[in-house]
């Protein structure tokens, strides 16, 4: 099945003083309709910075490379006002913080209303059922009385509920989104994760779903993208990255987290700390934490290879890569 | 008796528009010496109000928090009596609790000047020795925050916390502002203090996973209330309350099984209007009526576990409910 | 925060200063602050004349001789200006020094007790805010007597709320941060957590709003002294000068010059103020939580 989305080689970078600063060095991945793909890593990984690039909303002074092609149209490349087209109606955007995302001073009604009227030209009154249906599709009680109400009346949880509904007023193929349950309590965010499920399946909506915490990807990605400074390390069906991890990074990370399941002690943690755009090691940036370095993980940046189970993996360390270079 | 003893908390504050709220509405605990015990519980539950009544931030209106056999005084103008500096708290957000403007090294070293009990040349000695303690080298005494990554200065915050020399440190949420890898080694890092110094923790996270890895005891609070404490192994094991089991099966796995988690249906009601009867009664699978109008108070069961919840009590014919004594652990 | 160490460090805004003042504009304004500096100094060695001196000819246009010509009573329109150096810059310094002793310990009162001092100083401060400066000053020079003693008198009246603002502002966000509350924790008295932790972050906005309010100080006194009620005749001050160019229009030399140099000055003190305002100013180039 052709995919919706197909990045290759996404670069963003910083002109400093000093130089460019890279972020993101080289990221390609493809996004089908109805398929979840999860986007991990931690700070300093560039994960957001990557969704920004596709929606063209790059901080002032980034630049970006590679392209990005969602029905033969280079996201990347867009002209302005083709952008502002396709964002929003073809390609939406969730955040983590709810509390800044929603504007405090308008109503649901006109959050919600907005982009239908602008975007899709619908009358007032056709735009007031729209946002209706919506509310009532992400679950929010009373979606009429909800629409006279402001943000900060709702909870954390139903907030990002509205998000998610402005995100889908105008029918989007793909939604980006990036960490959206971070900032919630955990049983609020198991609701938010069965929302997403649900509306993916109903609608054959695509979710990029961004964020640190692998329980959420593991819940949730039929596919999981693992990033680390800048570059992909791993990717693959979830079953296969986190149910049987193979590089060192991933299993590191999930050796580190507190599993339900796993024996009480001392966690695991790695060594160091994130490496971040500015302190990027040379090689394999995750060589100076890594149990099995090698000399040749310092020589090259290891390339994503593709190994028999679906994967993909950058490290020259491990057995099957090692196999498929030879 | 031990060593910090929470006794019937109630904490209350005023909204901007005068109406009050309670945070906090009746909440015990103790913690021993060397012993870790956990508090968990998500927003509005009043774990963070609790914290800070425990080491005097705020003030209580109601109940008692008694250190080492004494009373704790709430943090006014004055000083804070030299006994009541041996219980200390450190902060969540290790990016506002320390000084941008100050060398860590001075400020880890904040506890030896108030304290006065070393000459001033021993300080940089001292510093280094706190500073090697929590994995730190040596040379970061100089560095400013900003050079420091989010898990160096949390270890910054404990080594200051440690250099006042204290029997009990209550820790508000300090691993929730930090990376996923770094989460583990300052959580092994708290497991190694308790131990090796013998310090008690008092150790606050929305986390249950982690709290899982790292408190030897567990208490369970929402919306203001103490429902469960057990030791960790056994609340995971069979949870009594139904929001602990609601809340261990709201987190999520990375086996890449795909298992959604169960979610709890309704929301976290205003703390200012709390449900009547027992608080969680109109989210709880297992409700009764009783559950509806009379409040379920924290009893001593078995192992030395506490359960606030009428499912785990014996249907009563009057309409008292049993006063249970609290057993002595 | 892996971005984060993009964001200018706090910190060490110190020595950021450098790196700040090689900005055109910062570096513009620092010759010429130095230059006026210097010249205040150094104006009896380098005047070529007596600014009192009436010797020679009266409205003299510039000439070799006269660098900026003569005045209406035959002195020396450029040593009168170098020498006005000496009064601007030495009571603009002392004034804002007074201003901001005054002001920042009305201020620091304030944010550190709160109640009814904090309410004392501010409705004060907003009595002065209220009224427009100018006409402040005139009214306290007025009732005191025109001079400059009394004109510096009334630059400080009307200065000090300003300073007293902004350090009560700083003193009451840094007494509710974290870290003061850690301190008092580990057993310090509150007046430790003043000089230990409110004093590094009041500093450095104090230092800017005094380099720039050094500026609007020779504007006042400029403008009092214009107004006939700051410096008597025949002492050799800008503002003065002006007044009297004012009166002699054909002789544009006799007021044109010394307002370029108030106009200098001003300019110099302000743009030095900005340059250290923004090594001070935190912002970030890139703000992301987990890039």
């Amino acid at each position: 099945m052709k995919p919706l989305l197909s990045v290759r080689d996404l670069r963003v970078w910083l002109d400093t003083a000093r130089g460019p600063l890279s972020i993101v060095d080289g990221v390609s991945f493809d996004i089908s309709a109805g398929q979840v793909f999860g986007l991990a890593g931690e700070s300093g990984s560039g994960k957001t910075i990557t969704a920004l690039a596709l929606l063209g909303l790059l901080p002032a002074g980034a630049r970006c490379g590679g392209s990005a092609i969602l029905d033969e149209r280079d996201l990347l490349t867009m002209p302005t006002a083709q952008r502002r087209r396709t964002r929003g109606r073809e390609v939406a955007m969730v955040f983590q913080d709810p509390v800044s995302s929603l504007h405090p001073m308008l109503t649901i009604e006109r959050q919600l209303t907005e982009h239908l009227r602008y975007q899709l030209g619908m009358s007032h009154k056709e735009a007031d059922e729209r946002a209706i249906q919506l509310l009532t599709e992400v679950r929010i009680p009373n979606p009429k009385a909800a629409l006279r109400g402001y943000p900060h009346q709702f909870s954390g949880g139903m907030r990002q509920r509205i998000q998610i509904a402005i995100g889908l007023a105008c029918e989007p193929r793909l939604l980006i989104a990036d960490e959206p349950t971070t900032a919630l309590d955990v049983t609020v965010q198991a609701g938010i994760l069965r929302l997403l499920h649900r509306l993916c399946e109903e609608k054959d909506l695509a979710v990029m779903l961004i964020t640190h915490d692998l329980g959420v990807l593991s819940a949730l990605a039929d596919t999981v993208t693992v990033m680390y400074a800048g570059r992909v390390v791993e990717s693959g069906p979830t079953a296969q990255v986190m149910g049987r991890s193979r590089h060192p990074y991933t299993r590191a990370l999930i050796d580190s987290l507190p599993h339900p399941e796993a024996s009480y002690g001392a966690l695991v943690p790695i060594a160091g700390d994130p490496a971040g755009p500015e302190s990027r090691p040379s090689g394999c940036a995750f060589h100076p934490r890594c149990r099995y370095v090698e000399p040749s993980c310092v020589a090259a940046v290891p390339p994503l290879v593709r190994v028999d189970d679906g994967r993909e993996m950058a490290c020259p360390v491990d057995p099957l890569v090692a196999s498929r270079a030879r | 008796m031990s060593l910090l003893e929470l006794r019937d908390i109630e904490v209350v504050y005023q909204r901007s528009d005068g109406t009050p709220v309670p945070a906090v509405v009746g909440a015990s605990l103790d913690v021993d010496a060397g012993e870790i015990v956990g508090l968990v519980g998500e927003t509005g539950c009043g774990k963070s109000s609790l914290a800070r009544a425990a080491v005097g931030l705020v003030a209580t209106t109601g109940g008692s928090v008694t250190f080492e056999g004494q009373q704790v005084h709430v943090l006014g103008r004055r000083a804070r009596p030299a006994r009541e500096r041996r219980l200390q708290l450190v902060f969540q957000n290790p990016y506002e609790s320390i000084n941008p403007r100050r060398m860590v090294g001075a400020q880890v070293a904040d506890a030896l000047a108030i304290g006065r009990t070393e000459p001033r040349s021993n300080f940089r000695a001292r510093v280094e020795q706190l500073l090697q303690r929590v994995g730190l080298p040596a040379s970061m005494a100089r560095r400013f925050p900003h050079q420091l990554s989010g898990g160096q200065r949390q270890r910054i915050a404990i080594a200051r916390a440690l250099a006042a020399d204290p029997a009990m440190i209550v820790l508000d949420e300090p691993l929730s502002a930090l990376d996923a890898s770094v989460q583990a080694q300052v959580a092994n890092l708290l497991v190694a203090l308790a131990r090796d110094l013998h310090v008690g923790m008092l150790l606050i996270s929305h986390d249950l996973a982690i709290v899982r890895h790292v408190a030897h005891r567990t208490a369970v609070m929402y919306l203001g209330v103490i429902v469960e404490t057990a030791p960790t192994a056994e609340l995971w094991k069979a949870p009594m309350h139904p929001y602990t089991q609601a809340l261990i099966d709201s987190i999520p796995h990375a086996d890449g099984a795909g298992h959604l988690p169960v979610a709890l249906p309704g929301e976290i009601p205003d703390p200012a209007m709390p449900p009547p009867g027992c608080r969680f009664h109109p989210r709880c699978r297992h409700v009764m009526d009783r559950c509806r109008s009379e409040v379920p108070q924290l009893v001593a069961k078995d192992g030395g576990r506490e359960v606030a919840c009428w499912l785990h009590e014996e249907p009563l014919v009057s309409q008292q409910s049993a006063d249970v004594p609290r057993m002595s652990r | 925060m892996s971005v984060a160490a993009l964001r200018h460090p706090l910190a060490s805004s110190w020595r950021r200063i450098p790196g700040a003042w090689r900005q055109p504009v910062a570096i513009v304004g620092l010759v010429i602050a130095a230059f006026w500096v210097v010249i205040a100094a150094l104006a009896p060695l380098v005047a070529p004349h007596d600014p009192l001196a009436q010797g020679a000819a009266l409205y003299q246009a510039p000439s070799a001789a006269h660098l900026m010509g003569t005045d209406e009573l035959g002195r020396d329109v450029f040593s009168r200006v170098l020498w006005g150096a000496r009064i601007s810059i030495p009571l603009a310094m002392l004034l804002v020094a007074l201003a901001f002793t005054i002001g920042g310990t009305l201020g620091g009162l304030a944010g550190y007790l709160g109640g009814w001092v904090d309410e004392l100083v501010m409705r004060s401060a907003d009595f002065v805010f209220a009224v427009p400066t100018i006409l402040l000053a005139m009214a306290v020079v007025a009732a005191l007597g025109p001079g400059l003693f009394h004109a510096v008198l009334a630059v400080v009246l009307v200065s000090w709320p300003g300073h007293a603002r902004v350090v009560r502002g700083l003193v009451r966000t840094t007494m509710q941060s974290e870290y003061v509350a850690v301190g008092r924790l580990l057993g310090s008295p509150t007046h430790r957590a003043l000089v230990v932790d409110v004093l590094p972050n009041v500093a450095g906005p104090v230092i800017v709003l005094a380099a720039l309010e050094i500026g609007n100080a020779i504007l006042l006194l400029s403008a009092l002294s214009f107004l006939g009620l700051g410096a008597r005749p025949p002492t050799a001050e800008w503002g003065s000068m002006v007044s009297t160019g004012a009166e002699h229009f054909e002789a544009w030399w006799i007021g044109v010059f010394p307002g370029i140099a108030i106009v200098s000055v001003v300019l110099a003190f302000n743009l030095l103020g900005d340059s250290l305002r923004d090594a001070f100013d935190p912002k970030a180039i890139i703000k992301a939580r987990g890039a």
